[in-house]
This record gives C-alpha cells, sequence and structure tokens, in this order.
C-alpha cells in the first residue's frame, strides 16, 4: 500500500478509519481499511466493485461496520446518535438519478434542507442562494420532470448543499454528462469547494475529474486500499529521488553528494538523487535536497542541465497499483 | 422626502453563507414535513389530475352525506319508529359505513402516491442521508395518510352532527343527548383512518408503482369481501365472517355506537340428496374485541410490513 505524507496528523480529520471491515453475507464488500483524511478535497477512486459505495454508506452511517471503526467529523458512525447528528453535517449526491418529477428544485430542496433541521424561512432562504449558486435561479420552480440531465445533476448538487455541510460525498457527480456539461460541474465543484470552504470526497472512476478537482487520493481495490495521499506526492512519488543531469565531472559530483548525506546513483546518461534513508528532517525536505544538488554542482564545477522529480499521471499510478495488486 | 430624511433599502446578497444557527428538533422537522405531506395527499402542489381525482372522491362524499342528513331529518319528522332502519336512527353510524368505499378509493389514491414514487424515483436514499430513521420516515408518511383519510372521515361526519344539532328545535338540548353518539363519532373517524390508512401503506410498500399498489389496496379488499360472501351463501358458519377485514374496521365503528347486530345473510342449504334451498339466518356477530384485535392485527401487520420493506431498501 502506498501512503503520502502530509497533514495526517492533524488533530481533526474528516474521516478516520480503523480497520473497517464490512462483510454482506459473509462477502468482503471493505477490508480492513484503515485511513486518516484531513479536511479537503479527497478523491475516491476505484473500479466497479472496489467498495466505494460500501465505503459512502459507512461514512453517512447508513452501513454498520462488520468490524473496526470509523469517525467521521469526530462523529463515531457506529453509534446510530451520532450518525444522525453527522447527516446534519454532511451532504450527499447520490450517483443515481434520485429526484421526483413532480417536485419543483425549489419545493424539494427547502423539504430536505427542513428535515437536516434547518427553520423553514432559513431552509426557503438558503434554497434561493444555493439554487443561484449552482445556476438554477431561474429554473428553481419548474417541476424536476421537464429538467436536463445537467439541470438534474446541478439539483443533486444542491441538495447536498442546501443545509450547509461541513462534508460533502459527491458519487459521480459528472455521470451522464457531455463534455461540456461536465466541465461546468467540475467548475462548479470547485468553485463551491473555495467559496463554502468544506471538505469534498468525490467518488468516481474518471481520474481526470480527480485530478482537477481533488488534493488528495484514495485508490480502493476489491475493498481493499492500494494508496492514499496528497495526489502531488502520489503521482510525484516523492521517495523515488530528483533525477539530474549535469555536464562535468559526474564522479567528483557523486562524490559530493554522497559527503552531503545524500544518496546517488547513475541511471544512464542521469543520476538519481535519493533522500537518504532513514530520512533526517532536513534532508527529506525536497527544497534542501535541491539546495544540496545545486552547492555540489557549483562545488564540482559541473553544469546542471536538468534537475526535476519523476512524476508520472493519476491513470499511470492507477495502473501501476493495479497492475501490482494483480500480481 | 425632507433633507434630514435618508433612503433606505436592505441589500441582499445572493450569495452563498455557511449556516450557522440553531438545528430544530428533529421532531418537529418531522410534524413539519408531515404536515406538508398531508397537504400534498390532499392535492396542494399537485397535479390537476390528482386534484381532480381527490375532488371527485369528495363530490361523492359529499352526496353521501346530503342523503343522510335528509333522509334522516324525514325520519326525524315522521316521528321514527320501530320499523326505521337503524342507519336512519343513527345516521352517524350510518354515513361511516357508506363512506367505507371512498375511504378504499381515497387511501387507493393518496397513500400509493406518499409511498411509491419515493421508491420509483429513488428518492429514499436522500431523505436516509439526512438525520431520519427508517421508522420515522414511515411514520412521516404513514400518517400523512391515515391524517387526509380521517379528515375525510371526521370532518363530513362532525358536519352532519353539527347540521343535525342546528335543524333540531334546540340544538344544545340535541348535543346533550347525543353525546354518546359524538365521542363514538369523534373515535370511529380515525378509527376507519387508522384502519385503511394502514393497510394501503403496508401493500404500498411492497410495490414501487401506484397503479399497482392502488389496485392491490382495492382489489384486496373486494376480493376478501367476495370471497366472505360466497363462503357465507355456501358455508353459512360464522367464522366466515372473519374472512373479510375490511369488516374489522366498520365492526369496532359498530361497537363505538353500540349498533351491534345480527347480520343476516342468505345460505344455500341442502333438503335432500339433490334438492338446495336458499334460507336466510341470522349471524351473531362476534364480540367486540375479536374486531378491536383483528383491527389491530391488520394496522400492525401492515406497519411491520413497511417497516420491514423499507429497512431492507435502505441498506
Amino acid at each position: 500500500m502506498m501512503t503520502g505524507s502530509g497533514p495526517a496528523s492533524a488533530p481533526h480529520p474528516a474521516i478516520q478509519c480503523e480497520n473497517l471491515t464490512k462483510h454482506y453475507n459473509g462477502v468482503p464488500a471493505l477490508e480492513g481499511l484503515t485511513l486518516r483524511i484531513p479536511e479537503g478535497s479527497i478523491g475516491l477512486l476505484g473500479e466497479n466493485g472496489a467498495g466505494k459505495t460500501t465505503f459512502i454508506k459507512l461514512v453517512l452511517g447508513l452501513l454498520r461496520p462488520t468490524a473496526g471503526s470509523a469517525r467521521v467529523l469526530g462523529y463515531d458512525v457506529s453509534r446510530p446518535r451520532e450518525a444522525l447528528e453527522l447527516r446534519r453535517r454532511v451532504g450527499y449526491m447520490p450517483e443515481d438519478d434520485c429526484l421526483p418529477p413532480d417536485y419543483s428544485a425549489f419545493d424539494l430542496l427547502v423539504r430536505l434542507g427542513r428535515l437536516s433541521g434547518l427553520p423553514k424561512e432559513t431552509a426557503v432562504q438558503r434554497t434561493h442562494d444555493v439554487l443561484h449558486l449552482v445556476g438554477l435561479g431561474e429554473e428553481r420552480y419548474r417541476p424536476i420532470g421537464g429538467y436536463s440531465t445537467g439541470m438534474k445533476q446541478r439539483v443533486k448538487l444542491a441538495q447536498a448543499l442546501v443545509h450547509s455541510p461541513r462534508l460533502v460525498l459527491l458519487d459521480e457527480p459528472t455521470s451522464g454528462l457531455d463534455p461540456q456539461g461536465r466541465e461546468e460541474m467540475l467548475d462548479l465543484i470547485r468553485e463551491i469547494r473555495a467559496k463554502m470552504r468544506l471538505s469534498l470526497v468525490l467518488s468516481t472512476h474518471l481520474l481526470p475529474d480527480v485530478e482537477k478537482t481533488c488534493d488528495r487520493v484514495i485508490i480502493l481495490r476489491a475493498g481493499q486500499l492500494l494508496a492514499q495521499g496528497p495526489l502531488q506526492e502520489l503521482v510525484r512519488g516523492v521517495h523515488e529521488g530528483v533525477a539530474v543531469r549535469i555536464v562535468g565531472d559526474r564522479g567528483a559530483f557523486l562524490q559530493k553528494l554522497q559527503e552531503r548525506g545524500l544518496r546517488a546513483e547513475e541511471r544512464g546518461s542521469e543520476i538519481l538523487v535519493y533522500a537518504p534513508s532513514p530520512p533526517s528532517q532536513a534532508q527529506d525536505d525536497p527544497e534542501t535536497v535541491y539546495d544540496i544538488i545545486v552547492e555540489a554542482a557549483a562545488a564540482t564545477g559541473a553544469q546542471l542541465r536538468r534537475m526535476e522529480r519523476p512524476s508520472r499521471s493519476l491513470e499511470e499510478l492507477y495502473l501501476e497499483l493495479y497492475g501490482e495488486a494483480s500480481g | 422626502m425632507t433633507q434630514h430624511q435618508q433612503p433606505e433599502g436592505k441589500i441582499y446578497d445572493l450569495g452563498y453563507r455557511p449556516y450557522e444557527g440553531r438545528y430544530v428538533a428533529r421532531w418537529a422537522a418531522i410534524l413539519g414535513l408531515m404536515m406538508e405531506d398531508l397537504r400534498r395527499a390532499l392535492g396542494a402542489g399537485k397535479s390537476g389530475k390528482y386534484k381532480v381525482l381527490v375532488l371527485l372522491v369528495l363530490m361523492i362524499e359529499l352526496g353521501i352525506f346530503l342523503f343522510f342528513l335528509l333522509t334522516s331529518q324525514l325520519a326525524d319528522a315522521f316521528g321514527g319508529g320501530p320499523g326505521i332502519p337503524s342507519w336512519l336512527v343513527n345516521p352517524f353510524s350510518g354515513f361511516y359505513s357508506s363512506i367505507g368505499l371512498v375511504l378504499l378509493l381515497l387511501s387507493a389514491l393518496i397513500v400509493p402516491d406518499l409511498v411509491c414514487n419515493d421508491r420509483r424515483y429513488r428518492v429514499y436514499p436522500l431523505y436516509l442521508a439526512r438525520p431520519l430513521y427508517v421508522h420515522e420516515y414511515l411514520l412521516m408518511k404513514g400518517l400523512a395518510g391515515i391524517g387526509g383519510l380521517t379528515l375525510f372521515a371526521l370532518g363530513p361526519a362532525l358536519l352532519l352532527f353539527v347540521g343535525k344539532a342546528f335543524l333540531a328545535p334546540d340544538a344544545l338540548l340535541y348535543v346533550r343527548e347525543h353525546l354518546r353518539d359524538l365521542g363514538a363519532l369523534l373515535a370511529a373517524g380515525p378509527v376507519l383512518g387508522i384502519f385503511y390508512g394502514s393497510l394501503a401503506l403496508g401493500i404500498s410498500s411492497l410495490t414501487s408503482s401506484r397503479t399497482y399498489a392502488a389496485g392491490a389496496i382495492i382489489g384486496l379488499l373486494f376480493l376478501l369481501g367476495l370471497v366472505s360472501g360466497m363462503l357465507l351463501f355456501l358455508v353459512g358458519e360464522r367464522w366466515v365472517l372473519l374472512v373479510d377485514v375490511e369488516d374489522y374496521a366498520h365492526q369496532v365503528k359498530n361497537a363505538l355506537f353500540g349498533l351491534m347486530e345480527p347480520i343476516e345473510v342468505s345460505v344455500m342449504v341442502q333438503i335432500e340428496e339433490d334438492v338446495v334451498r336458499e334460507e336466510g339466518v341470522r349471524l351473531e356477530p362476534y364480540s367486540p374485541w375479536v374486531y378491536g384485535l383483528g383491527t389491530a392485527w391488520v394496522v400492525a401487520v401492515s406497519w411491520a410490513a413497511a417497516w420491514l420493506r423499507f429497512r431492507k431498501e435502505a441498506l
């Protein structure tokens, strides 16, 4: 399993799971999931049957775990009372079409807002606000049955936001949308994230959606955790070192790096420079590693032509992890 | 505007703001939405077709109401007597008996509309993602349906009582003399509402189609009535009375009015090997407790079925 660093030890994680397990009639849907995710935007990735929906239902407190525990925003989801309180503070946008055609978006949102505990007047006011925010201000009194797919997705998003949640769970929010609609929905999610300062979990199998909207990622496969951590670090591969290309005395350059405590090895025309293992606090800092490389080049008179961390796309990471897991 | 007056105005910012106020109690939210569901069940915010159907049922009920008001006034005018049927002597019980079909039709209209659509259009998960238990969801929907049916039963019956009181020579005397009827009337309306509403809820929970649910509600009660009638004709025994479950609630209503009377039925009697004859038989109804328990059993089974179905769907 791959685990990125980052503020995992923050005092109030959005989601914290310890050995979270869910079986349906003995069949494992989620197996021993241990996570500690700080607030932010989190992409939940995995193929069909990976356990994404089970994870969301557990996080919402709709399912009781077979084993293990989960705390969301500090609430223990296995305790019914706490799960109820949690659901006041969590918004959920299901993947399926789930809107009654004979209701207007306005009526539906007021209703759901009130059910979340908002006073009636507040629910009405917030419904206006949220429907404007998602771009349905002009259409709010029309029956939902006459809406396009894109408008329905916006209503689904709006109902997840109307009660001012701290965490929003979005299950395939771009499902069924054309490319333009998809871009608009992703822009909307980014805008909402910025304006509302809330945490969101985006469950999808569309990797570009996660790349565009999330700063952390959880990758599941067959109910097991394959990887989790900050997206940038996972795709960059923080421990894989820095690729350096120089023109000059390679031997002296390598020796200088080793003197400064960095491990380096030649790979073709490049030199891969690693932070020491176990890493010291200072030398593990990427900026410090870059500084040492620059200093070593200067000291040995080498010309520095390239210096960067080898990175890959999320898709490459995903395929790599799935390939490893498949043996 | 004088020089000292400043123009006044408010700026409403249509932007998103986090809510930092207090949340209302869950029971208050559920009660509020139950009342909203009740309004919708009676036609508010519904399609024109739905409103017409509710109005149609209301017109039928109005016709029954006027019939009982006029006939009972005529019976009073002619002084009553031993030959007058009980439904004329006590028009309130008779009215409740006559609106059985109205309540059945109404339950088949409003309860499936409250329950089936949420499953058909998968709105149900949206409710459960809120602070709401499955049984609270069911209470919200079921009580809205029962409330609507009770309103349709109790409202005109109360109006009938008030009408009779005002048409009597001394309204206060009429009320004093008919206090027992008033009590029975106030109790019987909810009994019928709970019975029809619960049964409709149980049946509606088995399907996500409003049409199938409505058909099943009407079909089941008609079928049981038909089977009961046929068995009475063929067998002629008292236990057959219990086959017609719709009769349970009406017998409870009769008991409340103190009008439990023997039931006259035609029975096929075999005289000789090849000769059968139709004979009239009077069957004594069971004790009110039997019908009370029967009504409670139907209500309990219906709610349990609905709870099990919706709980399964929630997981």
